[in-house]
């Protein structure tokens, strides 16, 4: 994946970012079928799957730079994106270690690590950091050790302790959520942090997704796609700033629905921390606007479906009311209603060129 | 089985496998725990009055206020080893920081134990501005910090002691409102 080395692009008013062909053709499209209802859908985080972003630990790509640049932006608006309690010190060095030796390793264009014992020395060309430290010594390194690093990786990442059974939201930084709130949710079970979330308890979706954790192994990470839409390329869709970006739901129209609406794709990523047996929970953003996806067939077919049919009690959830209907009548017209294949992957190697609006 | 972040409220009763108890409660109208009896909680009761001492040797202790009773209470479980029971009763407002004090002091989900409260004015926080807002009676309020109207979410912060007030943008109101019309 090429890696743009400055950031000109801008996930705020006014926006400018662009994806490349390769970036378009390695987005993890959330439906493997034609509808869409909560599930599990966890498998095993192998190097491998049907699109690139699947195949590192943690994966980078061309927005990198923008997207760090946009993190500590948001940091410094608002310190409480970053908070981590003070029995989770264990769980941040695990992460540490887990971040600097996967990119490192994944990455050596990009990210160098060297280890002698404890004395490590770090380097990441991209952001254009070099850092000696002492490992598991914390006044060696300029930030808490896992903000220092949190603010290395695209993404948002939470620290889940675990005892009486369960697992406990103790520590994190969210800067791209889809509308949730790290310092709200701090200290909660993982039952409670889904309480929000509709249908889903009641098919008991949370229970088996517990049990499953509860039992999760280290070094066999496990992996999930989740989605809602966003309204432009904006990572920031807290609640903490609800009242600035919420008006934006109510912009859309036929004219603007392919610049303006973005699938929205987490790839949740989650890892057994191996000292602290703590739980690193990795929500890794990915935003693509309509008028990319349209350059690949199946993709635009079977988005058309999967809205068309959604359950209206997620779609409320999700906050798509104001402008589903306008995305379904804009896709309708280039879905001929074709099988497709299951699955996420593609099925092209090279993109449609971007269509002209429909006739 | 229910899904919910509130705080797990149950009617009273002496849990016998503790081997103390301390019943706190924010008046003196809230009826001890079920099971009491041969066994006696300790019991800390506010009653609002400046001339009271906190003397532990009627068997109650009455303190002046609501903070007077946290701060002790924060005192106490600093001290406290494996065994206490800690029961709290009184309004929602009340038993959201009684529960933020025993978290603070890391008592565990079954040593704690939260009477339904007697009220159903409700502490929201903020979520753009962070100010607490106590004694909410509505869905709605409008925050004393930042103005806006805040609509209160069913989602409850242990660690705050309070629901979560989101705001609405004046024009989402109006497209939903329009939305409704048409639809």
């Amino acid at each position: 994946m090429t890696v743009q080395t400055s950031a000109r692009e801008s996930y705020r008013p006014p926006y400018q970012v662009t994806n490349s062909a390769e970036t378009i053709l390695r987005f993890p499209f959330p439906f493997p079928e034609d509808s869409y209802m909560y599930s599990m859908n966890v498998e095993p985080h192998i190097r491998s799957g049907p699109v690139a972003a699947m195949h590192n630990t943690f994966d980078i790509d061309e927005h990198y730079v923008a997207e760090c640049a946009e993190k500590a932006r948001i940091l410094q608006e608002d310190p409480k994106r970053c908070i981590v309690q003070p029995h989770m010190r264990a769980a941040e060095w695990d992460f540490v270690e887990l971040a600097m030796s996967s990119l490192s390793d994944q990455y050596p264009q990009h990210f160098s690590l060297r280890r002698e014992g404890q004395d490590w020395h770090w380097v990441n060309r991209l952001l254009g950091y070099e850092q000696s430290f002492v490992f598991g010594d914390a006044t060696t390194l300029p930030l808490p050790p896992f903000e220092y690093m949190a603010r290395q990786m695209q993404g948002d990442f939470t620290l889940h302790d675990q005892r009486e059974d369960d697992l406990w939201m103790d520590g994190g930084m969210v800067t791209a959520q889809a509308d949730w709130s790290l310092k709200f949710d701090l200290g909660m079970s993982f039952r409670q942090w889904h309480a929000p979330v509709p249908k889903a308890a009641e098919m008991g979706v949370f229970d088996r997704g517990l049990r499953f954790l509860l039992m999760l192994q280290h070094e066999k990470p496990v992996r999930r796609l989740n989605w809602t839409m966003t309204i432009n390329p904006r990572l920031d869709t807290s609640p903490e700033n609800f009242m600035v970006w919420g008006p934006d739901r109510a912009s859309v129209t036929p004219d603007n629905v392919a610049d303006k609406v973005h699938l929205r794709v987490e790839l949740q990523t989650l890892y057994r921390l191996p000292r602290s047996n703590a739980i690193l929970f990795s929500i890794r953003c990915y935003l693509m606007p309509l008028r990319d996806i349209m350059r690949v067939p199946k993709w635009r077919r079977r988005l058309h479906r999967v809205l068309r049919d959604l359950d209206p009690t997620l779609s409320s959830y999700k906050g798509l009311d104001l402008y589903r209907q306008t995305v379904v009548d804009f896709l309708a017209p280039y879905d001929d209603g074709a099988p497709l294949s299951s699955g996420i992957q593609p099925e092209v190697v090279q993109l449609e060129k971007a269509l002209a609006p429909a006739a | 089985m229910i899904v919910s972040s509130q705080l797990p409220f149950a009617p009273l009763v002496l849990d016998a496998s503790g081997v103390r108890h301390l019943y706190v409660r924010d008046t003196a109208d809230c009826p001890l725990p079920d099971g009491c009896g041969a066994v006696m909680p300790e019991i800390w009761t506010v009653v609002s009055d400046a001339t009271v001492m906190a003397d532990a040797r009627e068997g109650e202790v009455l303190l002046r206020s609501v903070t007077a009773l946290l701060e002790r209470l924060a005192g106490r479980l600093a001290r406290e080893r494996v065994g206490l029971r800690l029961y709290g009763a009184g309004g929602a407002s009340f038993l959201s920081r009684v529960a933020i004090v025993a978290d603070a002091a890391g008592l565990a989900t079954g040593e704690v134990l939260l009477a339904p409260p007697r009220d159903t004015a409700r502490r929201v926080v903020c979520v753009h501005c962070d100010t607490l807002n106590d004694g909410v009676q509505a869905d709605t309020v409008r925050c004393l910090g930042c103005g806006t109207t805040l609509f209160v979410r069913e989602h409850y912060s242990r660690g705050l002691g309070a629901y979560m007030g989101v705001g609405e943008p004046e024009i989402l109101l109006q497209a939903m409102e329009a939305a409704a019309r048409h639809g």
